[in-house]
C-alpha cells in the first residue's frame, strides 16, 4: 500500500515540469480571450468565462487521473475499450433525443457529451496496441490492413455523423502513427494516392502529370508487374470515374462540396465569418488593438467567437508578437512530445505519445488554418484555447496520456 | 511494459520537419495577414465599426412652364429589423407583434425574406402611417433591432393626371440592374419606368449620400458620426413645356374618349400640354401597389398604359390629303385651280372608288378639294403623281420616323413605299395608291408626328422637334440651363406649295362649306383639316389636325379619338374648345 502511494507521488514527481508549464501559459491566454469575447455580451452567455474557469477545473483533474492510470492495463483492455468506443458512436443514430440536427451529441442525464471526442483516445490506444504487439513484418502490405480496418469504422461513423472535422483527425491520428512505427513511406503512398487521383481528376493536365508520378512511383516500389499494374489501373479508375460521378450529383451538393473546400464561395455563411475573421487578424497588426479593444470581437463581427475563432479575437488584440508566442509554445510542447516518443524505451508509451501529439498537433493546424482562411471552416476549436468543456477535458485527458506514456 | 521499442529516428527528423513546414505555413499566413495587409485590413475593420445607412437623395421636381410645381417628394416611411441586433433583442419580436397585432412568426418570414446579410436592414413593414410613426418614434428606445426609414414618394399637384407625360418610378428592374450596374444601381433602388421619369432619368436622380452610426457592443446604435456624413445630393429639377392649367382642361375634356389631344407651340416645338386617354394615377406606383390595383391597370382593356400620343398608330384619314397637295404642287403636277369632276364616286379599271359624300362635289380645284375633303379628286390627282414623289414627301414632312419627342417608347408609324409594297404584297396594282392618298390602307401615324406636320405647315417650312423639357435646373451648379432644340427649314418645300396648304386648310375652317366650320372659333384664324380613318373592326377613328395664324398665338392642336366615328364630328368640336379656353387663359395670363 505505502508502496504503491509512494509510485504515484514520484510519478509526479518526474512529471516533465515544461509542459505543465507550456499548457498553463496557453489556459491563461485562454481565460483573458475568453473573457474578453464574452465580457459585452447578453446574459445568456456572459458567463461563459466563469463556466470555463470550471472546465479548467475538472480538466485538470481528469488530467489527473489519466495520469495516474496504469498503462499496463489500457494495454490490456484496449479491445474493449475500442469496441465501447465504437458503441458509443453509433449510439446517436438511434437516440432519438439527440439534441441537434445532427448526431453528434448524446443526452445522458444533464452531461451532454459529444461521443467523437473520446472516440480519439480509444483509437490511439488500440492502435498503440496493435503497433505494439503485431507480429506482421514492416516490409509486407498486411502490416498496414488491421490498422486501416481498426481506423476506417469510428471514421466511416463519425463522417456520416456528419462531422467532418473529427473523421479528419482520426485519420491523421492514423496517419501519423502509421508513419512514426516506421511503416514503408511507399505503403502510405498506396492509402494516399486513390485521394489525391480523385481531385487530381478535375484537370487534365494535372490528372496527366499525376499518372506519370503514380506509375514512376509504383514501378520503383512493385517488385511483380501483376500488382503494379492493379494497383495503377485501379487509381486511373477512380479517376475517370470521379468527373462523371460529379457531373452526376445535383447542383446544390456539388456547391455544398464546393464551400467544404472554400468557405469563400459562400459569403453568407462560413465565408463571411472566414472574411471577418482575416479582418480581425490582420486589423490586430504587430502589436494588436489592445486587450479587450478588438473592434471585431466586441461589435460581434466575429462568429464562435470564443469557440473556434478564439484565435482571432487574440490575433486582434494581442498582435502579430503574442500570435508568434502561442505558436512557438504550442511547437516546442508538440516538439518535446515527439521527442519523449522516440526517446522512450517502451514502444507502447511512445505510440501513445504519438497518437496524442499529432491529435494535438492537427487540431492547432486545422483550426488556425481555418481562421486565416487557408483550410474550410469544419468547426474544430484550438487545444487548451477555445472555449468548450467537452474539448478541454480532450485536451487535458491527451495531455495525461501523453505525460503518462513518458513516465516509468 | 518491455515491449522494445524500434522506432526509427529518421521518422522523428522528418515529423519535425513535417512540424516546421505545418508551422511555417500557418505563420507566413499570419504575417502577411498582421503585417503586409495590415493597412487594408485594419481600415477594413474600422469600416466595421460603423453601420453604413444610404441617405435617399430626393428626385427632382418637375415643373411646369410657369415654375409651378407639379411633381414632388413626399416622404413614407418604411420599418425595417436590423436581423444581428433584433437576435439579441428577441422581446422586440413580442412588443412589434403586440403593436401591430401580426403573429412573430409572420414578422420572422418577411425579415428572412427580405434580408441581405446579417448586419444590414431587412424591410419589415412599407408606408408606416403616421400614428404608427409617432408610436414606434417613442418607443424606439424599448423596441432595440428596429429603425425606421424615410423613403420619398412621387406626389402630383392636384388637378391633372399628367400620367403620360410624367410616366412613374418603381423599384429598378432585375434586368435594368444588369445593364446599369455600372452605373452605381443596387436592386431596391427606384428608378423611371415610363416618360419623362425615365427619359430622364440620369438628371432626375440624384446621388444618395451615405451616414455612419456607431454601433456599441451589442450593436446598437449609438449615434451618428457626423464627420463622415455624405450628404445626398438631390436630383436636378426640369422645367417642362407645359401649361398645367391647360394640361388640366384638356385631360378633362378628353376624360372619357379613348384618344389623344396635343397642344404645341408650332414655332418652337413646345409642347403646352399632352394627354393620353384612358389614364392612370402615377402616384400609385411609388406607393406599395396592391396586386388588384396592378391588374386593374394592365389588365384593362383600353391600355391606360399605352401613350396614345406617341405610340398609337392608326392610319390618319384626311389629313394625309395635304401630302399629295404639297407634291403635286413642289412637282408642278398641277396648278392650285385645275379642276376634276367630283360625280360621287370613282371608276378604276373595274373598281369603283367612292367620295365620302355619294352625292358628289362636282367641279373642283384643290382648294375646294381640301375644303370638301374630296376624295376623287385626291384620286384624280395621285394618279398624276409619280409615288416615289409622295413618299419622298411624306419622309420629309416626319413620316415613318421619330419626332425625337423626349418621351421613350415613341412609334414610327409606316409609309408604304416601293419596297413595302413589294414585300407586303409583291403585285401590286395603281388602286392601292388611291386609298394612300386619302390616307387608309398602309399608312399609319401617331399623332406626335401628325403635331410635327401640321407645325411645318403652320409654320411655313419650319420643322421643328417636338419637345417637354423646357429647361433644366441643376442644383450642384445653383444654374438654369435652357434645353435647346433643332429648328429648320425645310428646303425642299416651296412657301408657295405651303401657301397652298394653308389656304385650303384656312377654307375648311372659316369656309363656308369647310368640313370644320362648326369648330371655328372667331377671331384666331384657325386652319385645319379633319380626317376619319376607316377602322374595319369598330367605328372609324377622328382626326383632327389644326392651328391658329393668329401671330400672338401660334398654336397647333392634334386630336385623335379612337372609335370617333368622323373627323369633324368629335375630333374638331375637342380643338375648338382647346381653342377657346386656351386664347381665355392666354389672355388672361398675358
Amino acid at each position: 500500500m505505502k508502496n504503491k502511494y509512494s509510485t504515484i507521488i514520484n510519478k509526479f514527481a518526474e512529471i516533465d515540469i515544461y509542459s505543465i508549464i507550456i499548457i498553463f501559459s496557453l489556459i491563461t491566454i485562454s481565460l483573458l480571450s475568453i473573457y474578453s469575447a464574452t465580457i459585452y455580451k447578453t446574459p445568456s452567455d456572459s458567463n461563459d468565462f466563469i463556466k470555463q474557469m470550471v472546465w479548467v477545473g475538472i480538466g485538470i483533474i481528469i488530467f489527473i487521473i489519466v495520469y495516474s492510470i496504469n498503462k499496463k492495463l489500457l494495454l490490456e483492455y484496449a479491445i474493449f475499450i475500442y469496441l465501447i468506443g465504437v458503441a458509443l458512436i453509433i449510439l446517436p443514430f438511434f437516440t432519438s433525443g439527440s439534441t441537434e440536427a445532427t448526431n453528434r451529441w448524446v443526452k445522458l442525464g444533464f452531461i451532454q457529451f459529444q461521443t467523437a471526442e473520446y472516440m480519439k483516445f480509444f483509437l490511439i490506444i488500440i492502435l498503440a496496441k496493435y503497433f505494439t504487439e503485431t507480429n506482421i513484418s514492416k516490409y509486407s502490405f498486411l502490416y498496414v490492413l488491421p490498422p486501416l480496418i481498426i481506423s476506417l469504422i469510428p471514421i466511416g461513423i463519425v463522417f456520416a455523423q456528419p462531422d467532418l472535422g473529427t473523421s479528419i483527425i482520426l485519420l491523421m491520428i492514423f496517419g501519423g502513427m502509421l508513419f512514426a512505427s516506421g511503416v514503408r513511406l511507399y505503403y502510405i503512398f498506396l492509402l494516399i494516392a486513390p485521394i489525391i487521383t480523385i481531385f487530381a481528376a478535375f484537370n487534365q493536365t494535372v490528372f496527366y502529370i499525376w499518372g506519370v508520378v503514380l506509375a514512376v512511383v509504383i514501378f520503383a516500389n512493385q517488385s511483380n508487374l501483376l500488382s503494379f499494374a492493379g494497383v495503377f489501373i485501379g487509381n486511373i479508375l477512380i479517376g475517370i470515374i470521379t468527373p462523371f460521378i460529379w457531373d452526376r450529383i445535383l447542383p446544390y451538393q456539388q456547391q455544398r462540396i464546393l464551400t467544404l473546400f472554400n468557405a469563400n464561395l459562400d459569403p453568407r455563411g462560413a465565408g463571411y465569418q472566414v472574411i471577418q475573421s482575416k479582418i480581425a487578424i490582420g486589423s490586430g497588426g504587430f502589436w494588436g488593438k489592445g486587450y479587450l479593444n478588438g473592434t471585431q470581437t466586441h461589435l460581434k463581427f466575429l462568429p464562435e467567437q470564443h469557440t473556434d475563432f478564439i484565435f482571432s479575437v487574440i490575433s486582434e488584440e494581442f498582435g502579430f508578437i503574442v500570435v508568434f508566442v502561442i505558436l512557438a509554445l504550442f511547437f516546442t510542447m508538440f516538439y518535446r512530445w515527439y521527442k519523449m516518443a522516440f526517446k522512450n524505451t517502451d514502444k507502447f508509451s511512445a505510440m501513445l505519445i504519438i497518437g496524442g501529439t499529432t491529435t494535438l498537433l492537427f487540431h492547432v493546424f486545422i483550426n488556425i488554418g481555418m481562421t486565416i482562411g487557408l483550410l474550410p471552416v469544419t468547426g474544430k476549436p484550438l487545444p487548451f484555447i477555445s472555449y468548450g468543456g467537452s474539448f478541454l477535458i480532450t485536451c487535458f485527458g491527451l495531455a495525461g496520456l501523453i505525460l503518462n506514456g513518458n513516465s516509468d | 511494459m518491455h515491449s522494445q521499442n524500434d522506432l526509427d529516428s529518421n521518422r522523428f527528423v522528418i515529423i519535425v520537419i513535417t512540424m516546421i513546414i505545418l508551422f511555417s505555413i500557418l505563420l507566413i499566413k499570419i504575417y502577411d495577414l498582421q503585417i503586409v495587409k495590415y493597412y487594408d485590413l485594419y481600415s477594413k475593420s474600422i469600416e466595421n465599426i460603423y453601420r453604413k445607412i444610404d441617405i435617399l437623395a430626393p428626385r427632382g421636381k418637375i415643373l411646369d412652364r410657369y415654375n409651378r410645381v407639379i411633381l414632388y417628394n413626399n416622404s413614407s416611411y418604411n420599418l425595417v429589423v436590423y436581423p444581428a441586433e433584433i437576435h439579441e433583442y428577441p422581446e422586440t419580436w413580442n412588443k412589434l407583434s403586440q403593436y401591430f397585432q401580426v403573429p412573430v412568426s409572420k414578422f420572422k418570414n418577411t425579415m428572412n425574406k427580405n434580408m441581405v446579410g446579417y448586419y444590414f436592414p431587412a424591410l419589415l413593414k412599407e408606408n408606416i402611417d403616421y400614428q404608427t410613426l409617432t408610436y414606434l418614434y417613442e418607443h424606439i428606445l424599448e423596441l432595440q433591432g428596429i429603425d425606421l426609414v424615410a423613403k420619398p414618394v412621387r406626389k402630383i399637384k392636384k388637378g391633372a393626371n399628367v400620367a403620360h407625360i410624367i410616366g412613374y418610378t418603381n423599384q429598378i428592374g432585375k434586368k435594368d440592374l444588369k445593364v446599369k450596374k455600372n452605373k452605381k444601381y443596387k436592386a431596391g433602388d427606384i428608378v423611371g419606368w415610363k416618360g419623362i421619369e425615365k427619359e430622364y432619368e440620369d438628371i432626375l436622380r440624384g446621388q444618395n449620400g451615405t451616414k455612419y452610426m456607431k454601433i456599441n457592443a451589442v450593436g446598437q446604435n449609438i449615434g451618428e458620426e457626423y464627420s463622415k456624413r455624405i450628404e445626398p445630393i438631390p436630383g436636378n429639377d426640369l422645367i417642362l413645356t407645359i401649361d398645367w392649367d391647360l394640361q388640366s382642361y384638356v385631360e378633362s375634356l378628353i376624360k372619357d374618349t379613348s384618344g389623344a389631344a396635343i397642344v404645341i407651340n408650332y414655332l418652337n416645338g413646345e409642347i403646352l400640354s399632352l394627354a393620353s386617354m384612358p389614364d392612370f394615377n402615377p402616384e400609385i406606383f411609388s406607393t406599395n401597389l396592391s396586386d388588384k390595383k396592378w391588374k386593374d391597370i394592365v389588365y384593362n382593356p383600353k391600355y391606360p398604359l399605352y401613350n396614345r400620343a406617341i405610340q398609337a398608330e392608326y392610319p390618319p384619314g384626311s389629313v394625309y390629303k395635304l401630302v399629295a397637295v404639297i407634291t403635286s404642287q413642289e412637282e408642278d403636277v398641277i396648278s392650285p385651280y385645275f379642276t376634276f369632276n367630283c360625280p360621287g364616286y370613282y371608276r378604276f379599271g373595274r373598281r369603283i372608288f367612292h367620295c365620302w359624300d355619294r352625292s358628289g362635289h362636282g367641279s373642283e380645284n384643290i382648294y375646294d378639294a381640301i375644303e370638301h375633303s374630296c376624295n376623287v379628286y385626291f384620286y384624280n390627282l395621285m394618279l398624276k403623281l409619280d409615288f416615289d414623289k409622295w413618299v419622298k414627301y411624306s419622309k420629309i414632312l416626319g413620316f415613318g420616323q421619330p419626332t425625337d419627342i423626349d418621351l421613350p417608347n415613341e412609334k414610327i408609324g409606316n409609309v408604304p413605299d416601293r419596297e413595302y409594297m413589294k414585300k407586303t404584297y409583291g403585285r401590286w396594282g395603281k388602286g392601292y395608291l388611291l386609298n394612300f392618298v386619302i390616307g387608309q390602307g398602309d399608312i399609319l401615324v401617331t399623332p406626335i408626328q401628325l403635331a410635327r406636320y401640321v407645325s411645318i405647315i403652320a409654320s411655313n417650312g419650319f420643322d421643328i422637334q417636338p419637345h417637354l423639357v423646357k429647361a433644366i435646373y441643376y442644383h450642384k451648379k445653383n444654374e438654369l440651363e435652357k434645353k435647346k432644340y433643332p429648328k429648320e427649314k425645310i428646303e425642299s418645300i416651296s412657301e408657295h406649295s405651303m401657301n397652298v396648304v394653308r389656304e385650303g386648310m384656312r377654307r375648311v375652317m372659316q369656309g363656308e362649306e369647310g368640313t370644320g366650320r362648326h369648330s371655328n372659333v372667331e377671331n384666331l384664324d384657325i386652319h385645319g383639316k379633319t380626317g376619319t380613318a376607316q377602322n374595319p373592326h369598330g367605328k372609324d377613328h377622328a382626326w383632327f389636325i389644326g392651328f391658329s395664324e393668329k401671330p400672338s398665338f401660334p398654336y397647333a392642336i392634334v386630336v385623335f379619338v379612337e372609335n370617333g366615328e368622323g373627323g369633324s364630328k368629335t375630333a374638331a368640336p375637342i380643338a375648338k374648345k382647346i381653342y377657346k379656353y386656351y386664347w381665355n387663359l392666354h389672355n388672361n395670363e398675358k
